[in-house]
């Protein structure tokens, strides 16, 4: 092991030890499943029926989720790091509650809010909207555990650029929609690209909220995950073979966002 | 009368009035946490006060009455027309210099060509005109601050407000972006807050001290600096100041020191009634020490005790809490022994100015 740059590090030999053993164990298991591929049936397992309407509607589903998670967590960042209100704090650690809630947990919440019988669910009967055991289902599933991965990366982007260049532009005389337009989101486009990209993953991989809220009708709520877990009993070839198709889109998403992020930390040490 | 200010903040103990007459720059210098940015704050709009009224122009920026009596007003920092520069350049990293410059005039609605045009028009104004097309990344520290003044007076502010602008300067280039400054302030209404005594004799009209919250003086730099009333103002202008009160030919500054005040001296304090406050000022370049009280009649000497021995480049301070010398290195060390004992601290009559401790014209306003 060589240290960074030539420069002293002073990483004992058992901490190399211990770090080997963990990068074992994430790498161990996609290894597995990579030998486990039947290479031969690859193709067309994953372009059957079946899996191509579940790839189509994941795909479909996270981009709208992600669109909804700029659309209102751009904003919410934004009221959480530039504006000081009684309550913010608890407020905070609600909105990243999904962040740490059994997905599972969420999607009774989502049941009991926008089900038939739920809180805004008879609401949405009467206007003859139906969502539960819908898309629409699977979008709002994936929106809610995807958010707070958008608005916890911005609102940190949003603390490290500070306020400084927004009331220079201020007091130069733009409009506080101005500021907002030409000087705070150019400064985080970095980071708002990089929390779109890991809400999408995110809303890519969602299972607990998906199936208890949405449900599972191939081509309407049958994503990715949910099509995955079902092939696992009857079909294990096709599993094993969508599986991969998610771990490669997984390691493009993770590139995408660590190349997103790189010129955000260029843009701010300019400065700094 | 342009620019008119009142201004109260509880918190940091701050009671403020400020004048600023059109095409006028007014320095005002203070120790830090004086309450200097607190003021270009309050005035740029990014600080609100707990009371105080300002006005622009005839258009009130803040109105905060101390009593509910009438109505409050405050107009946000895009609505007041002054614009800020601040000690760091703060170019917005993701424009060009050219649309650092133009963001002004576009905010103000003009169009994309004819904002570039009065853009080009500032940035030949400081001299920076080739620039136009890098990136802020890609300036020097004083290139940056010239583009920040373009930038701040392309928005054609009513007022400028500018926070230690030199501060952060490299020795080398800070001449020269002050001697833009003085070119671009010269007939436009400004406050410009500094530490530096240059600064103030350079570019401003007029000078305010501001010490712990209050305006402790104002007037012209000359006359702010030769004859300071505030310790701070006589620091800055690297003078020794004894106040005390006139008693007959003397100045008495405490039960121990009483300085004669009849033979060869200048200042208008000679004149001073009896009793009234006199200050009295010398360089520490004049001052001598001696263990000895010197003979010549032609020297006033005060005796005090030597707290320290100050090395300052090629001479050395020797300090007492009445006056300071300067001593070469040589008599320092022959010094040094009498550190902490009282020594005798002269200087000639005529190197030293006596003036009364109140100004009688401008702080009675």
């Amino acid at each position: 092991m060589r240290p960074v740059s030539g420069s002293y590090a002073g990483v004992p030999r058992w901490v190399i030890a211990l770090a080997a053993v963990g990068a074992g164990f994430v790498l161990l298991p996609l290894a597995a499943m990579v030998l486990r591929v039947n290479w031969a049936e690859f193709v067309p397992l994953v372009t059957s029926e079946s899996s191509v309407a579940a790839l189509l509607l994941s795909l479909r589903t996270s981009l709208a989720a992600t669109a909804l998670c700029v659309v209102f967590g751009v904003p919410m960042a934004l009221v959480l790091a530039r504006t000081d209100f009684w309550g913010q704090k608890i407020l905070r650690s609600l909105v990243l509650l999904p962040l740490v809630l059994p997905p599972v947990v969420g999607g009774i919440a989502l049941l009991y809010t926008f089900g038939r019988r739920g809180l805004l669910g008879q609401t949405f009967e009467v206007l003859g909207i139906e969502i539960a055991f819908s898309t629409t289902a699977v979008v709002i599933a994936q929106t809610f555990v995807a958010l707070p991965f958008l608005v916890l990366s911005l609102e940190g982007a949003l603390r490290t650029v500070g306020t400084r260049y927004e009331a220079i532009g201020a007091t130069l005389g733009a409009s506080p929609t101005t500021v907002l337009r030409r000087i705070t989101l150019p400064l985080v486009l970095p980071a708002v690209l990089s929390g779109a990209v890991l809400s999408f993953a995110r809303a890519l991989g969602e299972f607990g909220a998906t199936l208890t809220f949405a449900g599972s009708l191939q081509g309407t709520t049958r994503t990715l995950p949910l099509e995955i877990y079902l092939q696992r009993e009857t079909d294990p070839d096709t599993a094993v073979a969508l599986s991969l198709l998610l771990v490669v889109v997984a390691i493009i998403i993770v590139t995408l966002a660590h190349r997103t992020g790189a010129p955000f930390r260029r843009t701010i040490g300019v400065d700094s | 009368m342009t620019f008119t200010l009142d201004l109260h903040v509880a918190e940091r103990d701050v009671t403020l009035h400020l004048e600023v007459a059109a095409g006028e720059t007014v320095a005002v210098l203070g120790p830090n946490g004086a309450g200097k940015s607190t003021l270009l704050g309050v005035i740029a709009g990014l600080v609100r006060p707990d009371s105080g009224r300002a006005e622009l122009n005839g258009s009130v920026l803040f109105d905060l009455p101390a009593t509910g009596d009438r109505r409050s007003v405050w107009r946000p920092p895009h609505q007041r027309s002054v614009s800020l520069l601040a000690q760091d350049a703060l170019l917005f990293p993701h424009l060009s210099v050219l649309e650092n410059v133009a963001f002004g005039p576009r905010s103000a609605g003009a169009r994309a060509s004819q904002a570039r045009e009065t853009a080009t028009g500032w940035l030949r104004e400081v001299d920076a005109e080739e620039l136009a097309g890098r990136r802020p990344a890609e300036l020097s520290g004083g290139q940056a601050q010239r583009i920040a003044v373009a930038r701040a007076l392309a928005s054609d502010p009513g007022l400028l407000l500018l926070d230690e602008p030199l501060a952060a300067l490299d020795i080398a280039v800070a001449p020269a972006v002050r001697r833009m400054l003085r070119r671009v302030l010269a007939d436009r209404s400004a406050v410009i807050v500094t530490h530096d005594v240059l600064d103030a004799y350079t570019l401003a009209d007029r000078v305010v001290i501001v010490e712990n919250g209050r305006i402790v003086d104002e007037g012209t730099p000359a006359e702010v600096f030769d004859r300071p009333r505030s310790a701070f103002a006589a620091g800055l202008a690297g003078l020794n100041l004894i106040t005390g009160a006139r008693r007959g030919n003397t100045l008495v500054a405490d039960a121990f020191t009483s300085i004669g005040i009849d033979g060869g001296l200048h200042g208008s304090g000679i004149d001073a009634a009896e009793g009234a406050p006199l200050s009295l000022a010398v360089r520490p370049a004049a001052v001598s020490v001696s263990a000895g009280r010197p003979t010549d009649p032609t020297l006033i000497s005060v005796r005090a005790e030597l707290i320290d021995l100050e090395p300052r480049g090629d001479f050395v301070r020797a300090r007492s809490l009445l006056l300071s010398a300067d001593v070469s290195p040589k008599q320092a060390a022959e010094l040094d022994p009498a550190v902490g004992s009282p020594v005798w601290f002269s200087f000639p009559s005529s190197a030293a100015t006596v003036f009364p401790s109140v100004r009688s014209t401008r702080l009675s306003s």
